[in-house]
């Protein structure tokens, strides 16, 4: 029998008693909608009056060549209202929300950019909401804090722990655990139990399907790659989904941090095991003892311990395959990206554009779709520190 | 029935309540936990939950992540707590319970933590965030083993009541109030309606839990359940000893486990 909560042996629902009827609830919800026409029409209509889809699928020739790769498009996800993809999740999670008579949301957030997402759509649907974000990254993601509280929402810094996006989580769900009958919880990333991962993913997957019209039209055929950076996983698993039952290889770049050789990288695939973690049943970064351990990324949204069920799914069976990049070939990345095609990526993104960049040989005879997941305008302090630092030295 | 069963039987026959406090062992550390665990049984806690420390406890509030924190620092792991049930079970036969998150005792393996288990005469488990859609391969091990994997049930599962009561064993855990551990318990209509139904469907004994403080608390809510359960109050009592001889933990026990025995 199919258990419809799992992918392969991935997945399920590894939460307190307290949230099962939410999420039995959520699940019959989504079911209910997700085919539904005028869910559609709306949900597809948000995006593209207020978000400004669809992204362009933009031929980066300068990079191309610089590079010696054959042909490189960006999906420019950076191009969406709130700058990154984080929207589509949020417009389809906050009009479930709608429709199920919710009016306040939680919501947790790494680099922000999810946060950003549901206070916007929060404050466009008169929604309360509500943002648990890690005390480290309310630092390095300052702009976005300033942002959400601007935009209304309320922002709740996360002392325990590390202090970072898995620290967040926790704290949304204990939070959600608490206010479950009033609050619905917008999961930022194809991560949790059932059925998030699925339902972030089906919202996400719109930039695999644009994706793929949009090559067609441009080149007649399928790309031989994509790229994209993996935190939770959801820019991603939004790109690879559509092209799944294709032969287009995948690949996603997951952080190394300081080095796979160090205890400072979120290498989640490279690095990690089985295990549970928010929920679900996927590949972790966990001692002996099955304790969660500390991870390191010179960008929030990838610094996570985690990794979206699907994703375990497509590494076990080699559909797609889950490499790395560190922080300083992100940075490298980003600067190189800058100054040759005129785009400032997302530190995240960064990280896609590396590994195409210090692969470039692999790659020379083929097209490749690099996902260009958010803007760098939230990094920009944090560049700043690294290339002065960088003058100092010299 | 089980050992736990048995020991509910044994209070109702008398009209008592069962008393079952939790504590995180290894905090404040090893020798405290292991005076601790003495002291509740010589006060007469009925049955004794011991949390297995973990990094990321979502179910748990300040108070039992601070002491989970601190185990951990003082290197607590599933070997050192059963040899400490070892130890225990050197002098007392109080039932134990781990209280645990699920990676925890996935990572160790099941067939060795029940072997562990049964070694140490360990009476059962309560896992929060393995729900009842997740039970099945866990429980099966438990069953076989004669170990209790205890139910819990919250305000929320009204629908759900039949299926969570269905195989409970040892005792039902009844979550007071939406919220993680520690805070403060809202009296809700919801966890009535809860448990009119699970009386309805089974006899496995009922305790409540969450937001105990007081021994008033338990006087009022006596009639509904046939036990309590004390976390975090418990290790706020733990925590304010200036001296290693908790005498206010002493106390605080001897009060509640007043209530426990008489109505008034």
């Amino acid at each position: 029998m199919i258990n419809k909560s799992r992918i392969g042996e991935f997945g399920g629902q590894y939460v307190p008693e307290t949230l099962m009827h939410a999420i039995l609830e959520l699940e019959e919800a989504y079911e209910r909608y997700v085919n539904d026409p005028d869910f559609i029409d709306e949900y597809m209509g948000l995006l593209k009056s207020y978000s400004g889809r669809p992204t362009s699928l933009y031929h980066a020739e300068n990079l191309s060549k610089s590079l010696g790769v054959k042909k490189v498009y960006l999906k420019r996800e950076d191009l969406n209202h709130t700058g990154a993809h984080k929207i589509n999740n949020v417009v389809g999670q906050v009009l479930l929300a709608k429709r199920m008579g919710k009016t306040k949301i939680i919501a947790e957030t790494g680099a922000g950019q999810h946060g950003v997402a549901t206070a916007t759509i929060a404050a466009k649907f008169g929604m309360e909401a509500i943002v648990f974000m890690g005390e480290e990254d309310v630092q390095r993601q300052a702009l976005n804090v300033f942002k959400m509280k601007l935009l209304g929402a309320e922002v709740v810094p996360v002392v325990s722990g590390t202090r970072t996006l898995k620290d967040a989580t926790n704290e949304a769900m204990r939070y959600w655990v608490s206010h479950v009958d009033t609050h619905f919880y917008v999961i930022g990333s194809v991560v949790g139990p059932h059925p998030y991962p699925k339902m972030v993913r089906d919202f996400q997957r719109i930039i695999g399907d644009e994706t793929k019209n949009q090559i067609l039209e441009l080149d007649g055929k399928m790309p031989d790659a994509l790229i994209a950076c993996v935190g939770g996983g959801s820019n991603a698993m939004g790109m690879f989904y559509p092209f799944i039952e294709t032969d287009v290889k995948m690949y996603g770049v997951e952080a190394s941090g300081l080095g796979l050789e160090t205890i400072h990288h979120a290498a989640t695939i490279s690095k990690g095991s089985k295990g549970v973690i928010h929920g679900m049943f996927t590949y972790m970064l966990q001692d002996d003892y099955g304790q969660i351990i500390p991870v390191h990324s010179i960008s929030a949204g990838l610094d996570y311990p985690g990794i979206g069920p699907e994703h375990a799914y497509l590494h076990e069976t080699k559909r797609a395959e889950y490499v790395c990049a560190t922080d300083d070939e992100a940075v490298n990345a980003l600067v190189m990206l800058s100054q040759t095609e005129g785009i400032i990526p997302a530190l995240e993104s960064a990280h896609a554009v590396a590994y195409l960049i210090e692969n470039a040989e692999k790659f020379k005879d083929q097209v490749v779709v690099v996902n260009l997941s958010g803007r760098g305008d939230k990094d920009m302090h944090t560049i700043m520190d690294r290339l002065e630092g960088l003058d100092e030295q010299n | 029935m089980s050992k736990i069963e048995a020991v509910f039987k044994e209070l109702k026959e008398k009209d008592e309540r069962a008393l079952i406090t939790f504590m995180t062992y290894g905090y404040p550390s090893l020798e405290a936990s292991d005076k601790i665990l003495k002291i509740k049984a010589d006060r007469g806690v009925d049955v004794i939950e011991i949390g297995i420390p973990y990094s990321d406890p979502l179910a748990d509030g300040p108070v039992i992540q601070r002491s989970s924190s601190k185990a951990l620092e003082n290197k607590v792991t599933l070997d050192v707590i059963f040899d400490a049930v070892i130890n225990f079970r050197k002098s007392y036969k109080t039932p134990i319970v781990l209280m645990g998150y699920f990676n925890s005792i996935r990572a160790y393996g099941f067939e060795k933590f029940i072997k562990r288990a049964k070694d140490a005469d360990v009476d059962g488990a309560i896992i929060p965030d393995l729900p009842l859609e997740e039970r099945d391969a866990l429980k099966g091990h438990f069953d076989k083993a004669k170990m209790d994997l205890v139910t819990m049930v919250a305000p929320t599962s009204l629908k759900r009541v039949e299926a969570l009561s269905k195989n409970a064993t040892g005792f039902i855990y009844c979550v007071s109030s939406l919220g993680v551990t520690g805070n403060e318990m809202s009296g809700s209509n919801a966890l009535n309606e809860t448990i009119d139904k699970i009386r309805s469907v089974t006899e496995t004994p009922m305790a409540l839990g969450f937001g105990i403080k007081q021994g008033d608390t338990i006087r009022q809510f006596r009639p509904k359940f046939d036990g309590f359960i004390i976390g975090s109050e418990v290790i706020r009592k733990i925590e304010a000893d200036k001296t290693g001889d908790f005498s206010e933990l002493k106390s605080y026990l001897d009060d509640v486990k007043k209530a426990c025995v008489k109505s008034l």
